[in-house]
């Protein structure tokens, strides 16, 4: 029970992550449907493979943090806790698909080698960094000859190979443990002051932003000693006091950019063809993941800073809430800032060396689109309510219309047909509202939805 | 004038889901005064700090601050606020002086001698991170950032729990005198009885969402408590008026607390089958009998 509740905080829980599973459970029940029976036992075992090893990444990288916490406080029997929850995610994720892909008749062998290299690229890339995408231009070379994939021994050797990975993924949790142990204990007492000091002090978490509006700030906060470091925008100065940045590493862009070339040129080299479609929405995966990311990172330090909030919305020159509003439009515009421009600069630079055709590159702004107006209405909706409950509520139903309106949208065809614009609008519906729900409604400062309390109950165990 | 409130709620309500916490609240705060709030743990001590600020929104009623709804207090009243939130861990990704000076931006009186001042007495470190502070460096950062942007009202919520005897002593010691050197109405919530006797000139004691007695803690000093044992038929019939408290601790047995002169005429005026002691509580004792 006390692995199921930590499963359930851990993964089970966040929005994102129920709205992912459920549309990939409703595609893969589509699929199933229309697909040939011979073909349904392995239709299940590589969409199974997908999620798990989606969910095996994001459940390492959780599980980490917390074996982390847990080492440093001490807390009796954290790992053993951990590794049942593991076992209890095998079962679920990897051995229940594997028993009704071998029903609908996929050979033991072959559903086992699928379902285990999911989790074990996901445990890869979460613990071993994301270095990983860079072999796969190097697939290519053996995807021409696919014959070898089916041989029993290739098989074989794949399943092992992913079985000791898996084996070795239950070390984490004790590895963790014995490293947050030996760490620095934060918050413990005084005497570590001076020993910090060394390390450099953190001075602020953000630098000046001057694109979104740069005279925006002195209509606001008094003029700044030239000895501080200071923000020249609101949304920059929202962003130093809440704890994140809106700053856009352009140098980081940049080389994510030419990753990105090189990838999609690589795999052409290797390839040829148009197959480096695969790269390419690969690509676009990453440049979505990190668009995700850094709204995520607003919201989340929206949610978990109602004290700072609390002391700031007190403050004689706090600015007023239709300021307020506005900064956080202009907070989730910036952010979205180098992700999109990589996108492009990629997608411009595959479209001009005919690396991908129109059609791609639409149903890749498509997703992008989608991706970004789902998760800024979830923050909108966020801000212009409070309510956990709602948050959720608010997330999943977003998250679901945009999601359908781009799939109508992607598969319309011609491109100025009637399903295009049908998905397009029920694309735009949900964040629209959430957009017009937020400027309506008061400003709610401080927001006091939190989410650590969601997970107070199973992560205290 | 000293005597003018500077904070009235009147009929606070707030509920968290089916849980009421604040129930028709009444609350008058004259200018000057220093009311230690005490309650038990979740009995709505940071929810009415809170509501005063206007910092979450009301079931119902209504609270002023110098006369402005706290729901939308105007910059004006706002620069005469200062709050120390009950979490010590604020701004932990900025270091101290970080945070002093992204605070500093939003108040036009912010005083840096003062925070140099306090922080050199204090021992505090603005160089440090405040996410790797202690908690009770962060609890007396916090409190430096109150006092350095020189309020007229202070709401201080458990300010401190985390702080060793000698720090809480010094900051005690700071607010009576920042109290003696100028207008400063202070409203500290605290379970620490002995300081809030320091400090404070009065106690609020916040039980079953109201404010259940608000006097002069010399009031509480001057209170006595009977202890009543009888049948319980026999001790329904008794009433005592002046008391300032009677609960029933069990079958049979009340607890009342009254003022010495009246619990002497009470152990006069009693009938014999019913047995009375009156012992002499000390300030912690009496005040806890409001929130048993």
């Amino acid at each position: 029970m006390k692995a199921w509740l930590t499963l359930w905080g851990l993964l089970l829980r966040r929005p994102v992550i129920s709205i992912l599973l459920g549309m990939v459970y409703l595609t893969t029940v589509l699929l199933i449907v229309v697909a040939a029976p011979g073909k349904r036992g392995a239709l299940v075992a590589l969409m199974s493979a997908f999620v798990a090893g989606g969910l095996s990444a994001v459940l390492s990288e959780r599980i980490r943090r917390h074996c982390l916490a847990a080492g440093s406080l001490g807390i009796p029997g954290h790992s053993q806790l951990m590794h049942r929850t593991q076992g209890l995610f095998l079962i679920l994720f990897v051995a229940a698909p594997g028993v009704v892909a071998c029903a609908l008749g996929l050979s033991p062998l072959t559903t086992a080698v699928t379902l285990l290299l999911g989790p074990a690229v996901g445990i890869a890339l979460s613990v071993y960094g994301l270095w990983w995408i860079m072999l796969v231009p190097a697939l290519g070379r053996f995807d021409t000859h696919t014959e070898w994939v089916s041989l029993p021994i290739t098989q074989a050797a794949g399943a092992a190979a992913s079985l000791w990975f898996i084996w070795r993924w239950f070390e984490l949790p004790g590895r963790s443990e014995r490293i947050g142990q030996e760490g620095p204990v934060r918050l413990g007492d005084s005497r570590h002051e001076r020993a910090i000091r060394h390390s450099g002090p953190v001075q602020r978490s953000n630098i000046a932003v001057d694109l979104f509006d740069p005279h925006a700030h002195d209509a606001v906060l008094p003029p700044i000693d030239p000895n501080i470091e200071a923000e020249r925008t609101l949304p920059a100065a929202f962003a130093t006091g809440l704890g994140y940045s809106v700053r856009t590493n352009w140098r980081f862009t940049a080389y994510g950019t030419a990753a990105g070339m090189t990838a999609l040129i690589g795999w052409h080299v290797l390839r040829g063809g148009q197959a480096e479609i695969t790269s390419y929405v690969m690509i676009c995966m990453v440049c979505g993941v990190s668009l995700v990311a850094r709204l995520q990172s607003i919201l989340q330090r929206w949610m978990r800073t109602s004290t700072e909030q609390a002391i700031l919305r007190i403050a004689p020159l706090w600015p007023d809430p239709a300021q307020v509003k506005r900064a956080m439009l202009g907070s989730t515009l910036l952010v979205q800032r180098g992700a999109l421009a990589a996108w492009a600069a990629i997608t411009l630079c595959g479209w001009a060396l005919d690396l991908v055709s129109n059609t791609c590159v639409f149903r890749a702004a498509l997703a992008l689109a989608g991706t970004s107006l789902a998760f800024s209405g979830s923050l909108w909706a966020t801000l212009a309510r409070r309510q956990v409950r709602e948050w959720h509520t608010a997330t999943v139903a977003i998250g679901i219309t945009v999601g359908s309106g781009a799939l109508i949208a992607a598969f319309g065809a011609p491109l100025l047909s009637l399903h295009v614009a049908l998905g397009l609008a029920l694309m735009l519906a949900a964040p629209a509202a959430a957009l017009a729900w937020y400027l309506l409604a008061p400003a709610r400062i401080p927001i006091s939805v939190d989410p650590r309390a969601l997970s107070s109950r199973p992560t205290s165990i | 004038m000293a005597d003018d409130p500077v904070i009235v709620a009147r009929g606070l309500r707030k509920s968290y889901g089916r849980g009421r916490v604040l129930d028709q609240l009444d609350l008058t705060v004259h200018a000057g005064a220093a009311i230690g709030l005490l309650g038990a743990n979740g009995a709505g001590k940071t929810t009415l700090l809170k509501t005063l600020l206007g910092l979450i929104p009301l079931d119902g009623g209504r609270t002023t601050v110098f006369g402005q709804p706290s729901s939308a207090l105007p910059p004006e009243v706002r620069q005469r606020l200062g709050y120390v939130p009950q979490t010590p861990a604020q701004f932990s990704w900025l270091t101290g002086r970080a945070m002093l000076r992204y605070v500093s931006r939003f108040y036009p009186t912010f005083d840096w001698d003062y925070v140099h001042s306090l922080s050199t007495r204090w021992k505090l470190s603005l160089r440090t991170p405040i996410g790797v502070l202690s908690p009770g460096q962060q609890q007396r950062l916090s409190i430096v950032r109150a006092l350095a942007t020189r309020p007229g009202i202070l709401i201080l919520d458990e300010p401190i729990a985390s702080l060793d005897p000698a720090t809480r002593i010094a900051v005690i010691d700071e607010l009576t005198a920042e109290r003696a050197r100028r207008p400063l109405t202070l409203i500290f919530s605290s379970h620490l009885i002995g300081d809030l006797e320091r400090l404070c000139s009065q106690l609020a004691v916040l039980s079953a969402g109201r404010i259940a007695v608000l006097e002069e803690v010399q009031w509480f000093r001057g209170l006595v408590r009977a202890r009543l044992e009888a049948d319980e038929g026999l001790l329904a019939g008794v009433s005592v008026p002046s008391a300032a408290m009677t609960r029933k601790s069990g079958e049979g047995r009340r607890v009342v607390l009254l003022e010495r002169a009246i619990a002497d005429r009470l152990r006069a005026t009693l009938p014999t089958s019913v047995n009375i002691t009156i012992d002499q509580p000390d300030l912690e004792s009496a005040a806890s009998e409001w929130m048993s």
